[in-house]
């Protein structure tokens, strides 16, 4: 039997094309006991290459490969914990460091091999220079001992393999170094040679034409088989034999990590015990649920607290349970609002220690769905904290108490995508850029994900794209696809998740490598967060979102107005939420503002918290193509009567009319009508997340479907289960998390009706977020009777702020060209001394030529004295800057220059700030042209359906989900509110140039009125609005 | 007084030259026409069938093909537009020999000593039949003004006419007035508007330009016309009244121009780099080029390389007609190298490459540079005289310590085989060819394959080193279709 010691995966990036777990259960089918992924500079495929050695009961054995100071690389292997800690840490200075500055490797315990071509012996023999490759291999021994330096021998059937191999064997010999066979793959199966030929060109930037001698001669750099080995190493038994020994010298996995996470510090720093720990957390809970349900704790809660306590120091995470409450007390001590979601809004502690909002005993949340003696994992807790400066502070406080070898972000593995992978496969074979650039615009809405087996679904796709660029007889076409397909999901580098932390007890860069970020002053592992998760690294997600940055604002400015309440204490009925949300008018609020959702809304008709939970979680991609949302809008308005699945699911789906919205129900389904084990619930788990493999799903739907035979569950029952088991892998919520949304989606709809000033100020201050442009919020904000100010030199702040309870004045940060320093000039100035002139203002301000233009197109200067109009500020603004023409300011102002017109304003105002305060354009529009055919948004409220209608507006969204089967839905907007528009797939092929192009759009078709009396445009024709000017348009949120 | 004339649309109306039957379709050439894929691309120009859809040229092409959706974006004829120009310098010198070639699309006449002032009738180009424009005004920059808007064309324009056209009017004149467009934010519209503003605050704002184009509009400058002079050919024809029959009698001819176009190369200090001849048979042409390996002006040095041309050549019919042309440089006055130039004798080089390519065929005589890829034997042929190519090794060791005598062309031949699982059959005996016999020992397979990204050009092929009882040790090559090739012999 033979084992590969030198294999390189995909995570070699731009070197090997194969996956790491692929290789390994290549191997696995070829006999290998074991395999080695090398990759360069880390051990980013190792992780995938453990959990896949697992599945198939191989060994997968890390290494990785050193790119040394001469260029040549170096495969090394550990060969237990200390080697693997010793290079992990290597691997992390090299990094961070340098190569210079990178620990020394003297008797770390790891093995080296002599390397291939490119490796540092045999690079020289390939000149001939037998001295020099001598030097290498003793300065090998003298690095790694001579027990621990094996003389690699290839074999991929080249001419000069013969020669060089003879002077391998020599100097074997004369350093009495043991000979090990490899065939150095750099892919799985023969036919991988294509891509990693294209790799190699994108590696030296040119196309395979002009590559040559860069590329591999032939396709031997693959997996052989052990009996194809055998047989090409017969006269070298050795060097097979070798790799047994060297495989049973091996016993490191990352099976045997090491990792452990940090035991919380008592107040000297130093960690406590675990008993001391749960102590502490059980104080701390205690306290926090006595604030909330009041001194005499409720029999119920109290027994809840008790059982999770004792669960949790049962599984040891009481340390884990510390942990994020000081992340969490520490964002509320800066005075930041943060909340955890996901399945740890199922805990009372969590809801006790201020991790949650949400009361799980209220909501009858059931704490196993995030923590049960059997579950094999540790729990995931997800915060919420405000997006931008607010969250880093977050992060950047980890970073402080853990240090920076002590905690790092997760990886995100950036993959090929179909546009990525177009580019790049296009580039190597010689098409021109501008092709990518039109395969790019050739939106199928399609979305890849590169295990579910979908080649037809992805053939049919390209060929649709293709079919207008290419003519199908291209005699590289064929191989275009071949190698589009064979990238798509391939590792392309590495990126930063959103939020993921690690930490660990003593050092990070001992379990895992740790690498520079692309942001400053943070760091990443070399794995993503599901690697990470697979080897039992506990990762805490501190995520950003933007709501919570808008809510923070808005409640901050209400304290300054007087207005002071706490968020926590907002009545959760109260009826004016609960009247916008029927009313739809929910623009600007969080999770329940788009399209679908406000269309769904006066269906629904949420009357009580909970509905909300359901309104956020059923307006998802899974429910949508699950086909669960219309049972449930069916059930809810008694149009059909209530059924479950099963009579022995009543209980888990009573709550949702019997349809499984949530991920929770569905794994109750699974241990009741399958009798799931704990650790098969968390497998299931975590093969309906999102994005997880096709394999792991099609393992655990077969698991189902085999116990439910096996329990006499009826065939028709097992196909519903399973089917709505499919739906949550699409994007499914689980209720705990749903919940969580709906408390942040109720605050926000409670702010836009209560303090509807600090609400939009808040939002358009962190912009940009959600589904709307500020113009649209503005516009919105005027249909609530809000009064919007300008943008004012003397009167704007930095950021918009709140006049009064209908009055918000634009802050000057809304300004484009206009540099923070400039505006910091601006305020700082006029504190000091209110401007005298306009000249006055530039010489203390000193704007730059593009900021004058700016500051008078926008009106900003207009209120300056002697100022009368943007014009007026602009003739003069563009006067350079000399001290002594401005003595006399507007003296040489000449007369004939008018003023703009209110439709010149609006193109100025979207031209330096992409919005504008003044009137909506289709109100110009229409006084212009008069025309009573066009209804407006409005009037469609009062029409019944079946009609014949003609809409005009502004385009504001167009989209074309996944889940609409090829149907568009476009929002237009004119000056009374948001026509919505459903543009059939034929309707839309035929008008598609005109839909996608246009800003400013007529539709006409027939009034269709949905169940919730919603109002739609259901399009038969579409043209471009005739008479408008496109630089009025805000920008569109197109096909998200 | 100044002319103008201008062919509206120049670049469409040359495609159309080429495509006349889409005359009545709407078309549009695009601006850049080396990136016609983006479909933001602005239009350049259009026919007149696309005007009346109601775009215009500066349209990007996908708004453009929403209010046209029948829009046929046809490519630029550069070649055509030059020949237009001319043409319309051609026709501009009827009226008066000052006339400046102003734009790609418009040259201005001088009227100043002419009689004639005014132009109508006048319509189109003689030959082509493009439609002409013309305007009659004060000054030259004046009539340019004119030509370009439709309402001012054909008859003479004051300079109050002047004024009331647009602004944008100087943007056609001036690609890149980065002025324009501040202007028309400041809300001005037209000539008239932008002259009522002060001199001095343009300038001071706008620049120099601004200052420029305010004394322009204002008839306040007349400048003087950069006239156009053509420039002297050097393409002699020669129409003979008998046919030639003979090289004697060719040469002699060809001797005759090349004293010509000696005396014309010697009149503006310049050399010949290229001689184009053409040679017109009774039933057909044929032309030749002749690359000097360095610029020539000496009728002697001239005549050598094509003696040696004439010599190769064995036409069909006899010539009726002789053209002689001539690409210039500058006579080399430098030598490359300090005691010698690379060629000892570049003539003498030429004159070998000429004799040479009359032995072996156009297109076969030049450097051969080994290609940078794994296919055996891959080369390419550069040319010997223009390019400099250093031939040097790959720095790689051989494949092979023993020295290879390959047959050329490598021998095809028969042999018997097993198959293998790996696509590369063992050969067992060779068949047919020079060494027959069973195989007794082999080294291999050593397989190779490239250029598999495209199909005319792929290859594929497995090498063995094989010995046969009483033969020497044979290299054997196996490609697709179980073809077998003796490559060469070892020792």
């Amino acid at each position: 039997m033979f084992c590969e010691f030198h294999a390189r995966s995909a995570f070699s990036f731009l070197r090997g094309s194969s996956q790491p777990d692929a290789m390994v259960r290549r191997a696995a089918e070829l006999g290998y006991p074991a395999i080695a992924i090398t990759d360069h500079g880390g051990f980013y495929g190792s992780a995938r290459a453990h959990e896949a050695a697992k599945d198939s009961s191989i060994k997968a054995i890390v290494g990785a490969t050193l790119d040394l100071a001469d260029g040549s690389h170096l495969p090394v292997l550990c060969t237990d914990q200390a080697a693997y800690q010793t290079l992990s840490r290597h691997l992390t200075d090299l990094h961070l460091l340098g190569a210079g500055k990178a620990r020394d490797l003297t008797h770390s315990g790891l093995i080296a091999l002599s390397g291939d071509r490119e490796g540092p012996v045999l690079r020289h023999l390939l000149r001939d220079d037998k001295a020099s490759a001598l030097t290498a291999a003793e300065a090998l021994i003298t690095t790694f001992g001579s027990n621990n330096v094996y003389i690699e021998i290839n074999r991929h059937r080249l001419r000069d393999d013969g020669r060089l191999n003879r002077y391998l064997i020599d100097l074997a010999s004369h350093l009495r170094l043991p000979l090990l066979a490899s065939n150095a793959p750099i892919h799985a199966n023969r036919e991988d040679r294509l891509l990693a030929d294209a790799f190699t060109c994108l590696r030296h930037h040119v196309n395979l034409d002009q590559a040559g001698g860069l590329l591999a001669p032939n396709a031997e750099r693959h997996l052989r088989s052990s009996a194809e080995m055998l047989d090409l190493f017969s006269d070298l038994p050795q060097a097979i034999r070798n790799t047994h020994i060297l495989s049973d010298r091996i016993d490191f996995t990352l099976e045997n990590l090491g990792y452990r996470f940090p035991d919380f510090p008592d107040d000297n720093g130093r960690p406590m015990s675990k008993k001391d720990q749960t102590c502490l957390l059980q104080e701390l809970a205690y306290s926090g649920a006595r604030k909330f349900y009041g001194a005499n704790l409720p029999r119920k809660v109290n027994r809840q607290l008790n059982d999770e306590i004792r669960l949790i120091d049962q599984l040891g995470f009481s340390g884990y349970f510390l942990i994020v409450h000081d992340l969490v007390h520490y964002a509320k001590s800066e005075g930041m609002l943060c909340q955890g979601r996901g399945s740890a809004a199922n805990s009372i502690v969590c809801f006790a220690l201020g991790i949650t909002k949400v009361d799980p005993i209220g909501y009858k949340l059931v704490f196993e769905r995030f923590l049960n003696e059997k579950s094999a994992s540790w729990p995931d807790i997800d915060i919420d904290f405000p997006s931008g400066e607010l969250r880093e502070k977050v992060i950047q406080y980890v970073f402080g108490k853990y240090g920076a070898r002590g905690a790092a972000m997760t990886a995100n593995v950036i993959r090929y995508q179909p546009r990525s992978a177009f580019r790049e496969m296009a580039k190597v074979l010689g098409f021109p850029s501008s092709l990518a650039d039109r395969f790019s615009k050739e939106s199928s809405g399609f979305r890849h994900f590169a295990e579910d087996g979908e080649k037809p679904a992805r053939a049919a796709d390209f060929e649709n794209r293709m079919a207008s660029l290419l003519p199908p007889s291209h005699p590289r076409l064929p191989v275009l696809f071949g190698l589009y397909d064979a990238v798509l999901g391939m590792p392309r580098h590495l990126g930063q998740h959103s939020g993921g932390i690690i930490i660990c007890d003593d050092r990070l860069d001992t379990v895992v490598p740790i690498q520079p970020a692309t942001m400053a002053n943070r760091t990443i592992v070399q794995w993503d967060k599901n690697d990470c998760e697979e080897l039992g690294i506990i990762k805490i997600d501190l995520l950003g979102l933007g709501i919570l940055a808008a809510m923070q604002e808005s409640i901050s400015i209400c304290r300054t107005r007087g207005k002071d309440f706490d968020l926590a204490a907002i009545p959760p009925d109260d009826p004016k939420v609960f009247e916008l949300l029927h009313r739809a008018d929910t623009i600007g609020t969080f999770q329940v503002e788009s399209r679908a959702q406000m269309a769904t809304l006066p269906i629904l008709k949420p009357n009580n918290f909970y509905d909300i939970a359901i309104q956020v979680a059923i307006i998802r991609p899974g429910p949508i193509t699950g086909d669960l949302m219309h049972p449930y809008l069916n059930r809810r308005l008694k149009l059909e009567s209530v059924e479950y699945i099963h009579n022995d699911c009543q209980d888990i789906l009573e709550r949702t009319l019997g349809v499984p919205l949530f991920q929770e129900q569905m794994l109750s389904i699974a241990k009741v009508m399958a009798d799931f084990s704990g650790s098969e619930i968390d497998d299931l788990r975590r093969a309906i997340s999102f994005n997880r493999s096709h394999i792991k799903m099609t393992r655990a739907t077969s698991l189902l479907r085999e116990r439910m035979s096996a329990k006499g569950i009826t065939t028709d029952v097992q196909e519903r289960i399973i089917h709505a088991t499919g739906n949550f892998s699409l994007y499914g919520f689980p209720e705990s998390h749903a919940i969580s949304f709906a408390y942040l989606a109720y605050a926000s709809c409670w702010l836009k009706v209560n303090h509807p000033a600090e609400f939009y100020t808040g939002l358009i201050n962190h912009q940009p977020m959600g589904f709307y442009s500020v113009n649209s919020l503005l516009q919105d904000a005027k249909h609530h009777s809000l009064r919007i100010l300008p943008i004012s030199c003397i009167h704007s702040g930095i950021i918009t702020e709140v006049i009064d309870d209908r009055t918000i004045r634009l802050g000057l940060n809304r300004l484009k060209n206009l540099r923070s320093e400039t505006i910091q000039n601006i305020t700082g100035e006029r504190m000091q001394r209110s401007f005298e002139s306009l000249g006055d203002f530039l010489r203390r301000v000193k704007p730059s030529e593009k900021e004058r233009r700016s500051l008078a197109l926008s009106g900003a200067l207009n209120e300056l004295p002697q100022v009368e109009h943007r014009r007026q500020a602009m003739w003069q603004a563009e006067l350079p800057l000399h001290d002594d023409l401005f003595q006399g300011n507007s003296a040489d102002f000449p007369v004939m220059i008018p003023a703009m017109t209110l439709a010149e304003r609006l193109s100025a105002d979207f031209a330096v700030q992409g919005a504008s305060a003044g009137p909506h354009p289709m109100k110009l529009w229409r006084e212009s042209v008069a025309s009573r055919k066009i209804q407006r948004a409005r009037d469609l409220q009062n029409l019944p359906g079946g009609i014949p209608v003609i809409v005009g507006g502004m385009a504001i969204c167009r989209q074309r989900p996944g889940t609409a089967k090829g149907h568009c839905f476009i929002s237009l907007e004119d000056e009374t509110g948001i026509s919505n528009l459903f543009i059939p797939k034929e309707t839309f092929y035929h008008f598609r140039q005109i839909i996608v192009t246009e800003p400013f759009l007529l539709a006409s078709g027939r009034l269709q009125r949905s169940r919730g009396d919603q109002p739609t445009v259901c399009v038969t024709a579409v043209a471009p609005l005739a008479g408008t000017d496109p630089n009025q348009a805000a920008v569109s949120h197109d096909f998200h | 007084m100044f002319a103008a004339f201008h062919i509206a649309d120049l670049p469409m109306a040359a495609a159309l030259l080429e495509s006349p039957h889409r005359h009545d379709q709407p078309c549009a050439i695009l601006r850049d026409p080396t990136n016609k894929d983006d479909a933001k691309i602005p239009l350049l120009s259009l026919n007149a069938a696309a005007w009346q859809t109601g775009i215009a040229p500066g349209w990007p092409l996908n708004r453009a093909l929403v209010r046209c959706p029948d829009l046929v974006v046809i490519s630029r004829r550069p070649q055509r537009e030059t020949e237009l120009l001319a043409e319309l310098v051609e026709f501009a010198e009827r009226f008066t020999a000052d006339v400046e070639i102003t734009s790609q699309d418009t040259v201005l006449l001088d009227l100043a000593g002419t009689k004639r002032l005014h132009f109508e009738g006048l319509e189109s180009l003689p030959n082509s039949e493009v439609e002409v424009c013309h305007s009659l005004a004060e000054t030259p920059d004046l009539a340019h003004f004119a030509v370009l808007e439709p309402r001012t064309r054909s008859r003479f324009i004051s300079l109050r006419e002047i004024a009331t056209l647009p602004l944008s009017l100087i943007g056609k004149l001036e690609g890149d007035a980065k002025f324009l467009p501040l202007l028309e934010l400041l809300g001005l519209r037209t000539l008239a508007e932008f002259c009522q503003l002060p001199r001095q605050g343009l300038t001071e704002r706008f620049g120099p330009r601004a200052g420029h184009w305010y004394d322009l509009i204002s008839g306040k400058t007349c400048r003087l016309l950069k006239l156009h002079r053509p420039p002297e050919s050097f393409l002699q024809v020669m129409e003979l009244d008998d046919a030639i029959h003979s090289s004697e009698a060719l040469l002699f001819v060809l001797n005759r121009m090349l004293h010509v176009l000696a005396s014309r190369l010697a009149a503006r200090h310049l050399a010949a780099s290229v001689l184009e001849i053409r040679l017109r048979l009774v039933d057909g042409n044929l032309n030749r080029e002749i690359h000097l390996p360095e610029p020539l002006a000496d009728p002697v040095a001239l005549l050598r390389p094509i003696q040696t041309l004439i010599d190769s050549l064995i036409l069909p019919s006899p010539v009726i007609a002789l053209e002689l042309n001539a690409a210039t440089a500058f006579p080399l006055s430098s030598q490359s190298d300090w005691t010698r130039r690379q060629l000892a004798n570049p003539n003498r080089w030429a004159d070998t490459l000429a004799r040479l390519e009359a032995l072996v065929g156009s297109g076969h005589v030049g450097i051969p540079v080994r290609l940078e890829t794994h296919r055996p034997d891959a080369f390419e042929l550069r040319d010997a005289i223009n390019s400099s190519v250093l031939v040097s090794g790959n720095g790689r060791l051989p494949d092979s310590s023993v020295p290879l005598h390959r047959f050329r062309p490598p021998l095809r031949i028969s042999v018997a085989f097993e198959a293998t699982p790996d696509l590369h059959p063992r050969p067992l005996a060779l068949l047919t060819g020079p060494h027959c016999g069973r195989v007794l020992e082999l080294r291999g397979p050593f397989p190779s394959s490239g250029h598999y990204w495209n199909p005319a050009e792929k290859w594929r092929r497995a090498e063995w080193d094989i010995r046969l009882e009483n033969s020497p040790l044979l290299r054997l090559v196996h490609q697709p279709g179980d073809r077998w090739e003796l490559d060469g012999t070892y020792g």
